[in-house]
């Protein structure tokens, strides 16, 4: 029972943030919503019985992808000069 | 009871993220919204595997025996995550390109030149 | 098309997409109740068969490892990829950060920032090093492992500075290690078909239950992966930090 509120409470957020990396539009505020989504991706996995892929999308939500996007945009805002 | 929520929120994640493609003013506001259109299919798809009151596929301190969700989504999620950030990556290199070229990340302004 | 007619037009299709989609999924087996027996025989047969408690990673190397081959080269593509496109004018790049600018704020790296990153590397490596060899016997793996023990080279770059960095992770060194580590799995799976008969099919002897070396060939296969999404990784980092560095300008001729 309490594991399905558990799944439950994640998807509710998946949905939530999910909509709210969409909704913001300004790439340097949308990487941190993006980053929060990771996590809840991961507790989503988890709450799956799934470990292996929550460990996955740990290790590149909060490492491989946030790195890119953000030397990305350290390039464009310079170059906007 | 949330058998179908389940369902419709990957369903969900799926359709806001082609709106967000769709209408999208910035390229990597783009590539950030292809990411979430690609995690909906990873949430169906360990949907799809699971199995109700059933651990994980690994038997290190359970007996092999007991009920475990199924490992092949597992094994291709796994993967598919972690190449799907290096795809994104690459976007976002052919993305810092255009701007290098013509100045602006605005998929409006970067329409191909006529003539 | 104007913007307008381009939003309308995407929340009505979004809309019968969304419908459709539900509609789809509603003929699925419902939520828990997964039938198909693949999964149920990989479960009772792979515990005995290969010796390995961790079913997931036996799906990986084993029983569909040549899916795993594939995916491994997309990501060495991919960071192929990325240094074909990143790297047109390296030539003409020097080592200092870039200038702020209007919107571009940068302040000094303070010593609270370098003291965690040292101290976060080291734990970064211990971490990251258990993951990818401890493949069978927990949730882990090399493409889990691997990311991880890339962070390294993401906390050096932050805590210690870009020169560190780049003397850390050279192109060249990391290159081969990276060819090694692709080309490795297939040379054994080459192996193992001149061995057995059937391409990546076990040819090492197996041992007891719970033994970190008991699988065969899924734990060689783990290493040559870690050993690859590690160093692909690092080549990426490296390429996008070469991009926060100021460039001279290019020639008129482009």
């Amino acid at each position: 029972m309490t594991e399905q509120v558990v799944q439950g409470i994640a998807l509710a957020m998946t949905a939530v943030v999910a909509t709210v990396v969409v909704l913001a539009r300004e790439p340097k505020r949308q990487i941190f919503c993006f980053m929060l989504y990771g996590l809840v991706l991961t507790l989503l996995f988890a709450a799956l019985q799934a470990p292996d892929v929550a460990l996955s999308e740990l290790a590149v939500g909060s490492i491989a992808i946030p790195f890119a996007v953000l030397a990305t945009l350290v390039r464009i805002e310079n170059g906007r000069r | 009871m949330i058998g179908f929520l389940a369902f419709a929120v990957a369903a969900w994640v799926f359709v806001v993220g082609l709106y967000g493609m769709a209408t999208s003013r910035n390229l990597i506001h783009l590539i950030l919204c292809l990411s979430v259109t690609q995690s909906s299919t990873y949430v169906l798809i360990l949907e799809v595997g699971y199995r109700l009151g059933a651990t994980a596929p690994v038997f290190s301190d359970v007996l092999p025996g007991v009920r475990a969700v199924d490992p092949v989504v597992d094994a291709l999620t796994l993967t598919d995550i972690v190449v799907g950030a290096t795809a994104t990556a690459l976007l976002l290199a052919f993305a810092l390109r255009v701007h290098k070229k013509r100045q602006t990340l605005d998929p409006e302004a970067l329409r191909p030149m006529q003539g | 098309m104007s913007s307008r007619a381009r939003t309308a037009m995407i929340l009505v299709s979004g809309a019968v997409m969304l419908v459709l989609i539900l509609f789809a999924v509603a003929g699925l087996p419902p939520f828990g109740h997964y039938p198909g027996p693949y999964g149920d025989v990989l479960n009772t047969v792979a515990p005995h068969e290969r010796q390995i408690p961790n079913i997931v990673t036996a799906v990986n190397f084993d029983y569909r490892g040549v899916d795993t081959l594939g995916e491994e080269y997309i990501l060495f593509a991919a960071v192929a990829g990325i240094a074909l496109v990143l790297r047109q004018d390296r030539k003409r790049t020097k080592d200092e950060p870039l200038a702020p600018s209007r919107t571009l704020h940068t302040t000094a790296r303070t010593d609270a920032v370098s003291a965690f990153a040292a101290l976060a590397i080291a734990v970064t490596i211990a971490f990251g090093a258990y993951l990818g060899i401890h493949a069978s016997q927990t949730p882990g793996g090399g493409f889990q492992g691997g990311t991880i023990l890339s962070g390294v080279g993401v906390l050096i770059f932050f805590g210690l500075g870009y020169r560190a960095f780049a003397k850390l992770t050279r192109k060249e060194p990391l290159e081969t290690v990276e060819a090694i580590g692709a080309g490795a799995y297939a040379v054994i799976g080459l192996a193992t078909l001149v061995a057995t008969g059937a391409f990546l099919k076990n040819a090492l002897p197996l041992g007891g239950e719970g033994q970190l070396f008991s699988t065969g060939t899924i734990g060689v296969i783990n290493l040559c992966v870690l050993v690859e999404v590690c160093a692909g990784f690092l080549l990426l980092y490296l390429d996008f930090a070469h991009q926060t560095r100021v460039e001279e300008p290019e020639p008129s001729q482009e």
